[in-house]
């Protein structure tokens, strides 16, 4: 018990300084997509699945969105520079945005 | 081979001449009263025509009827009014005639009407129907027929061109009144007797029903000096009259009357030997009343002999228990009695009545007697006795039977005759199942019912006992008691399949249960809720905007414009006007996005190299 | 010109008018016509045209290159061996087969022929000198075998179409006759008058060594069957049935019964007559219409739950005319391949039906089915295939309030990335030399 403790307490120093602001940001964004998920999935759990269609998109809105924004941050990591020699992060975030577009247009016309 | 001939030939008249079977029927009272009925609507109803009131007086006074004056007097005037000098010579003869049976007043001819008769007797146009009735309308008034010659070689000459029955049977009739030379009529006889058609063997008559018969019959019948008719033929020939009592016209039953009054005044009046009433006696009265007349049920003249029963022979076992007794005289000159003392039975009776015999077939009756009678069940395995119980007509079982799959009804019974139906009955209401009994040698009658292979289904079901014969006086239907049968399954409800079939309706598929709306606008701000934490966390961090630039307003406007351009389609448009408008947004916003990239791009570039 | 031309119109009218009547009476001799002529009398009254020969004429046709020459028989030949010309069995019920009505009397000497067509229209008739006897039942005239029945009114169908009148009203009958047995199972034989409980079938004089051929109420005196055409033939054990003598006789049960001065008889053979030869009890449709409810015309097709309204209009024939017809139990069925929908059409007007209900929710090719088969009327068979399609995706629900949780979801991501994107770009981050120290 006392382990899970310091290691969590030390990894939440150890984040706090060493990552950069523009990745808490994307984290920041990270969390509240995932929070956002969470409660659609626990709302389906309680209720049903009945406008199925609008539960798909609304969580595939969450998932896809949550999924563009970590391709993102590892395109944007300085310290994946190396991985990502021909793709800038500025040609990251032309991507993300382009994706985005396509997400939700599909996820609005699916939402009914 | 003579020999052999000749005693056919004594066989043979032997059987016909020795054994005369005569006619049974004779026109009833009640059948003369259904006439009259008839006869009388055609005199005054209110279809009256000529030839209606001439057939209603024939009938009338072939009835022995009279007629009314009020009545006579009423279809005269009707006559005077009507008649106008017709140009049929049947109607002028129709008018002649019922004229002067009606006794009506005056004359009813005129001369110009006797010239166009005369006329008409030596036309060579004139048609057989027409000469014959016009010599007959002459005759009515008392006139004779003109050159009877030229009549004959007409009436020849037409027989020539056409010699169907009925021009035959007008030629006979307009025959009569020719005197010498209405002879030739005799050469035509046999080929008219020839064509005589004979149905079912008993029948005799000519093609073309009733009134060609009658037609042919009186006009043979006229004819003097002959015997046109053997007896057998007038007697088939009567029964084929007598079936035509039913006739409805009252032209119909004139032809008719006519014929069987041409029989009986013939010399081949048929005898009628007949039972008066229905063929059967009863034990309590044992006297068979017989009729022996002729057609019209008046005494023969002359009579014909004595009438004696030579033979009574039982039916069944052809055991003769009567022979040549003769009949007492009854309360007529047409009634004989003959009492027949015999056990219940059916007998043929030969009667005679000098040389015409007829069979007859005569019941006696009588009364059966329920001699014993027992009813019960007994097991089917025969493990416990018969539990039969004595029942006496017309008692019934106190309590009723019980049965199951494991018995047999059994019945047991003695008469005191045997009898030809001997039925045991189990009805319900919704069915009825019949079952025969058998005798044995001991004249003991039997029923046996294996109940579970007759009966499927449990039932409360009524029994009866039904015994009955053509000579049982008595016939009997007794209500046994009820048996109540239990075989464990009930009988479905037979359900019609002719009639409303049961109404459908169709359940339609429950929409889900939906949440209620709180608990929708709850998870509604829920979900919202993270926006909120997004900006918290944000300005937690830090934010700041040192990249700003102008240039990049167009890139933000351009993509927060798509995302209204989605909502928008969310809200109303459909794919392809949302795509239409996407297309420009779509370009303006790559166009600056690309822009402002490249200049952070380039702007860290610059930095980098510094 | 115009004068010949209107009248073949007026010649074909009166033909077309008149084909129903054309009817061909077999008999075993010309003295039936005698005999039968009150019955005889009465069809001609009516406008049929009889055409009289005897059975084995060798010159009976029925049809002449394809086409009918009667639409009606009437067989009044109990003994005959075998038709003449090309009439037989097999052309009999061809004749039934093509719509023909036929009428058939037997007696106790009922021919082979007859009893083997007898059997083609399910019935099964008694053998040859077999009568039906009832000890308890027969008329004061009767001769002694008790052969001569009286048959009271309750032994009728219990149909007003077929005898024309409430069955109390008619007067008993007189039969004389064999007996005829049906199949319970045969749905289409229609038994009209039956016999006594007491009665049975059986050979007079012979003792009763088996179980009878008919007894009881099974016993069968004039049996009917309506086919599946709706061709009609009624089979009647007794030719007597049909005379003179019997319809104009008195009726009176030699056990002590009521006299009747005349017997129902006559009342019921013209009845039977105009039942067989399709004057009573022919239904038709006159027309049918369905539509969606507040149109008034047939869509091409209906969706699922759509309140859709159905109208049938039925007439009768009625002394030669077409009148509405009214009822209140026929019944509209939606079947798909089983019915979905059954219900009871409501009257509008005279002769005229309608039906108002909802579609179900299950798609398909469906038929309004009307079928009403009821004794003694003809069988009424419409059916009008429409086709059932789902819900177009514009005609489902939108904007479910159970859904704005997912519908928030969506747009607060919309709204997400954009803020995300505004911040994100213009984002400056520390320089690493500063972190480093």
């Amino acid at each position: 018990m006392a382990n899970i403790g310091s290691v969590v307490s030390k990894f939440y120093s150890e984040y706090s300084i060493k990552t950069p602001k523009k990745m808490k940001i994307i984290d920041a964004y990270l969390l509240y997509i995932l929070l956002t998920g969470i409660v659609q999935f626990v709302y389906c759990l309680l209720v049903g699945t009945f406008p199925f269609n609008s539960f798909l998109s609304g969580f595939i809105s969450t998932v896809g969105s949550f999924v563009l924004a970590v391709c993102l941050r590892l395109q944007v990591n300085p310290e994946n520079k190396n991985q990502f020699q021909d793709i800038s992060p500025e040609r990251g975030y032309a991507d993300f945005i382009f994706a985005h577009v396509v997400l939700h247009l599909v996820v609005m016309n699916f939402i009914g | 081979m003579f020999w052999y001939t000749f005693l056919g030939y004594f066989l043979f008249t032997y059987l016909t001449y020795g054994v005369q079977a005569s006619v049974e029927g004779y026109i009833s009272p009640s059948d003369n009263k259904k006439f009259l009925s008839v006869l009388i609507k055609s005199l005054s109803g209110d279809n009256v025509d000529l030839s209606g009131i001439y057939n209603g007086v024939i009938g009338l006074k072939l009835l022995n009827e009279q007629i009314g004056s009020e009545i006579a007097k009423k279809n005269c005037e009707y006559i005077q009014k009507s008649f106008k000098d017709d140009e049929d010579p049947e109607i002028i003869f129709h008018v002649f005639t019922a004229w002067s049976k009606l006794g009506c007043s005056g004359k009813i001819h005129k001369e110009d009407t006797l010239k166009f008769l005369r006329n008409v007797l030596t036309k060579e146009k004139s048609s057989l129907s027409d000469l014959r009735f016009s010599v007959e309308a002459l005759k009515a008034v008392g006139e004779n027929a003109p050159n009877p010659a030229k009549i004959s070689q007409l009436l020849q000459s037409k027989l020539k061109e056409d010699d169907s029955l009925q021009s035959l049977g007008h030629a006979l009739h307009a025959s009569v009144h020719l005197g010498s030379h209405g002879k030739f009529a005799l050469d035509r006889v046999e080929d008219i007797v020839v064509q005589l058609d004979e149905v079912n063997g008993k029948l005799l008559q000519w093609e073309g029903g009733l009134s060609t018969t009658s037609l042919l019959l009186t006009g043979l019948l006229n004819l003097e000096g002959i015997k046109p008719l053997t007896q057998i033929q007038a007697d088939k020939i009567a029964n084929y009259l007598l079936t035509r009592k039913t006739v409805q016209t009252s032209k119909g039953i004139v032809v008719l009357l006519e014929a069987i009054k041409a029989l009986t005044s013939s010399s081949v009046s048929p005898v009628s030997i007949g039972v008066i009433g229905k063929p059967s006696v009863s034990i309590e009265k044992p006297e068979l009343k017989v009729r022996v007349s002729d057609l019209l049920g008046s005494p023969l003249k002359p009579v014909p002999g004595p009438v004696v029963a030579v033979s009574a022979t039982r039916v069944v076992d052809d055991v003769v228990v009567l022979s040549k007794k003769p009949l007492s005289a009854g309360s007529g000159p047409t009634e004989f009695t003959l009492p027949l003392l015999l056990d219940p039975d059916h007998y043929q009776i030969v009667l005679s009545a000098g040389s015409h015999t007829v069979n007859l077939h005569v019941r006696v009756l009588g009364p059966v007697n329920i001699k014993s009678f027992e009813i019960g069940l007994a097991d089917v395995d025969g493990t416990s006795g018969t539990q039969l119980t004595k029942l006496d007509f017309p008692n019934k079982l106190t309590k009723g039977l019980q049965a199951d799959s494991s018995h047999l009804l059994i019945s047991k019974f003695s008469l005191s005759r045997s009898v030809h139906q001997t039925f045991l009955r189990l009805h319900s209401p919704k069915k009825e199942i019949i079952f025969i009994a058998e005798v044995d040698s001991n004249k003991l009658y039997k029923i046996e019912v294996n109940i579970n292979s007759e009966f499927t289904y449990s039932g409360v079901f009524d029994m009866e006992l039904i015994l009955g014969d053509p000579v049982m006086s008595n016939p009997i239907k007794w209500n046994l008691g009820k048996i109540d049968i239990n075989l464990g399954k009930t009988e479905p409800e037979l359900k019609s399949t002719k009639g409303p079939k049961p109404e459908i309706k169709h359940l339609f598929r429950q929409a889900e249960k939906r949440p209620s709306t709180t608990v929708s606008l709850l998870f509604s701000i829920l979900t919202a809720a993270p926006l909120l934490l997004l900006l918290i966390l944000w300005l937690k961090i830090g934010l700041n905007f040192s990249n700003f630039s102008v240039i990049s307003l167009p890139f933000h406007l351009g993509f927060g414009s798509i995302l209204c351009l989605f909502l928008c389609f969310w809200l109303k448009l459909d794919m392809f006007t949302t795509c239409a408008w996407l297309i420009p947004l779509g370009i303006f916003t790559f166009l600056s996005g690309h822009k402002v990239l490249s200049k952070i791009a380039n702007s860290k570039k610059s930095e980098k190299k510094d | 010109m115009k004068f010949p031309v209107l009248l073949s119109i007026f010649c074909i009218f009166i033909v077309k008018s008149t084909a129903q009547f054309r009817t061909l009476v077999l008999l075993d001799n010309q003295v039936i016509r005698e005999t039968h002529s009150i019955f005889f009398r009465s069809l001609i009254d009516r406008g049929y045209s009889l055409t009289y020969k005897v059975a084995d004429d060798s010159t009976l046709v029925l049809s002449k290159y394809g086409e009918a020459l009667y639409d009606n028989l009437i067989v009044f030949a109990p003994s005959v061996e075998e038709f003449g010309g090309v009439l037989n069995v097999d052309t009999l019920t061809q004749f039934i087969d093509d719509g023909g009505n036929v009428l058939i009397a037997g007696s106790s000497v009922t021919g082979d022929v007859l009893r083997e067509l007898a059997s083609e229209c399910g019935f099964e008739v008694d053998e040859e000198g077999a009568y039906v006897i009832d000890h308890l039942n027969y008329d004061v005239s009767d001769e002694g075998e008790h052969t001569k029945l009286v048959v009271d009114n309750e032994n009728l169908i219990d149909s007003s179409v077929i005898l024309g009148q409430p069955r109390q009203k008619i007067a008993p009958l007189i039969y004389e006759g064999t007996g005829l047995l049906a199949d319970t199972e045969n749905q289409l034989v229609l038994p009209l008058i039956t016999g006594h409980s007491t009665s049975y079938s059986y050979i007079p004089g012979q003792k009763i060594k088996e179980y009878p051929h008919a007894v009881g109420k099974d016993t069968l005196l004039v049996a009917g069957l309506q086919a599946r055409n709706n061709a009609r033939v009624i089979f009647s054990g007794s030719l007597s049935f049909f005379s003179d003598e019997f319809f104009t006789a008195s009726v009176q049960k030699a056990a002590n019964g009521q006299q009747y001065e005349k017997s129902g008889n006559q009342d019921v053979a013209i009845a039977l007559s105009q039942w067989v030869f399709k004057e009573h009890g022919q239904l038709r449709v006159k027309s049918v219409n369905h539509h969606k409810a507040g149109e008034s015309k047939p869509p091409s097709e209906y969706t699922i739950m759509d309140n859709a309204v159905y109208n049938i209009e039925v007439e009768i024939l009625n002394g030669g005319k077409w009148e509405p017809f009214v009822a209140n139990d026929i019944q509209l069925e939606f079947v798909r391949i089983d019915p979905f929908i059954r219900t009871i059409l409501k009257k509008t007007q005279n002769g005229s039906y309608e039906a108002k209900f909802k579609i179900p929710d299950v798609y398909g090719v469906y038929q309004f089915k009307v079928d009403y088969d009821r004794v003694g009327y003809t069988r009424l068979y419409s059916t009008t295939q429409v086709s059932v399609r789902p819900l177009q995706h514009t005609q489902y629900e939108r904007f479910i309030f159970s859904a704005y949780p997912y519908y928030t979801g969506g747009f607060s991501m919309m709204i997400g990335v954009f803020l995300f994107s505004f911040v994100f770009l213009h984002f400056k981050d520390e320089d690493k030399k500063s972190k480093s120290d």
